[in-house]
């Protein structure tokens, strides 16, 4: 599963403090406050790889996070709910605490979410297989061609090629050439001879 | 658990055995009986507090203390860094390329040739690592070193003849480090999913743990790297280009 590391923004550090320190408990989440004085908190996103956002009611309603909640889709939102007014229903929160919750509910919100968390990704790896033509694009990209090459060989545009790439790189989880090709030769996309013809 | 200056140094490696290679980094012998991280660091003439930076950054996955970091002088980083170099080309790359090579002729048929293939990727990698960390050590950390001199105690005339000098830039190189940490999380990868070495499993078992660890390593490196050293560099660049 893609590592979550959460990120913890709330007006008080206490709060953000105690929510990290029950995070911790939980095996194998990393966590870190964002201080509320934070001026670039996408920045701060970025730098940490924070992909599940907890943010604190009164904190998630300034225009900042907001923006950030419309603009950001790789990003999930967690929220603690610190005052009695209810949030426009149209927000979606993975998890949505109460400032009162007792430990054991906090760990159980957290539980539930790494567990769906776990299960969409189940999903995407059950249907994993590689499609004929991203087939083919290995086979290219393995045989060392560029995504201009590619594009002219199968008449596609090199947007789409880049597109296909991606896919690949998500279905079976390897990132660089060299890998890719170890990949296609261990399934017998490409033979050992068409490499050394190559070289 | 945060490690201190006042705990037992033999408390810290019987609580965690990964912390050895680092403290062998910075020249630590075992057999330091009672003595607390403090005395032991003063005894190797180590900085206690970098000491502890380190070996808790190592320990704890979220302990980055970024800014406290950032006040340390370059050239004990860089120093660190050099060491950890040394750590990768003279220990660990070999310990792994020789037991994927046991792999290799204790495996036969099909699974031997899939190793052998890994195996050359494996290789392929630790050439990079070498050109990698062989450009580091040419190119980027004098000239880090040479800047940070001239930023703390060079005149306005030896500045600017550094900054017309030296067309580097800290940024261009900031970018670099992605790749190398993609192909061994790409070994990895293809070791769990694609090899079934029958009887040799527990070796198979061993090479991942081994791959793991240089990998984590490797990343903490990269982030003190990009983090705590680009930064610094980046603001020292700037005041010397404004010269």
């Amino acid at each position: 599963m893609e590592n979550i590391t959460i990120g913890i923004l709330t007006e008080s550090y206490v709060i953000s403090r105690g929510i990290q320190f029950i995070i911790s408990k939980n095996n194998g989440l990393s966590s870190h406050i964002i201080p509320n004085s934070e001026l670039c908190i996408k920045n701060n996103i970025i730098e940490n790889n924070i992909n599940l956002l907890i943010v604190s009611d009164n904190v998630f309603e300034e225009p900042k996070l907001l923006k950030l909640y419309k603009t950001d889709r790789n990003l999930n939102f967690g929220l603690i709910r610190t005052k009695q007014v209810s949030l426009n229903s149209m927000f979606e929160f993975k998890i949505d605490f109460d400032l009162f919750d007792t430990e054991g509910i906090i760990k159980s919100k957290l539980d539930k979410y790494l567990e769906s968390a776990l299960n969409s990704n189940k999903l995407s790896l059950e249907n994993s297989e590689l499609s004929k033509r991203e087939i083919e694009i290995l086979r290219l990209v393995a045989l060392g061609k560029t995504n201009q090459a590619i594009a002219e060989t199968l008449f596609i545009s090199k947007h789409t090629v880049v597109t296909h790439r991606k896919k690949i790189t998500a279905k079976l989880g390897i990132k660089t050439i060299s890998g890719l090709t170890v990949y296609a030769l261990l399934n017998s996309i490409i033979e050992t001879n068409e490499i050394d013809e190559l070289n | 658990m945060n490690i201190t200056a006042n705990i037992k140094m033999a408390d810290v490696i019987i609580q965690n055995h990964h912390l050895l290679s680092v403290i062998n980094r910075f020249g630590i012998q075992l057999g330091f009986g009672e003595k607390s991280v403090d005395s032991v660091c003063k005894l190797y003439n180590i900085n206690t507090d970098f000491f502890l930076d380190i070996i808790n950054s190592f320990n704890d996955p979220d302990f980055f203390p970024k800014q406290k970091l950032k006040t340390y002088p370059l050239n004990l980083i860089v120093d660190y860094l050099y060491k950890t170099h040394d750590y990768y080309l003279n220990v660990k790359i070999p310990e792994i390329n020789s037991l994927i090579n046991k792999l290799v002729e204790s495996s036969s048929g099909e699974t031997a040739n899939a190793i052998k293939l890994i195996h050359k990727f494996y290789n392929e990698y630790s050439s990079q690592l070498h050109q990698h960390i062989a450009y580091e050590e040419k190119t980027v950390y004098p000239y880090i070193l040479k800047l940070e001199e001239l930023y703390k105690e060079g005149n306005e005339e030896q500045k600017k003849l550094f900054v017309s000098n030296n067309k580097f830039i800290i940024k261009d190189y900031a970018t670099q480090h992605e790749n190398i940490e993609e192909k061994i999380y790409d070994i990895k990868n293809l070791l769990i999913k694609y090899i079934s070495p029958e009887d040799n499993f527990i070796l198979c078992f061993k090479i991942l743990g081994q791959l793991a660890h240089l990998e984590d390593d490797i990343k903490d490196h990269s982030e003190m790297e990009n983090k705590i050293i680009v930064p610094k560099v980046s603001i020292m660049e700037n005041s010397l280009q404004n010269i």
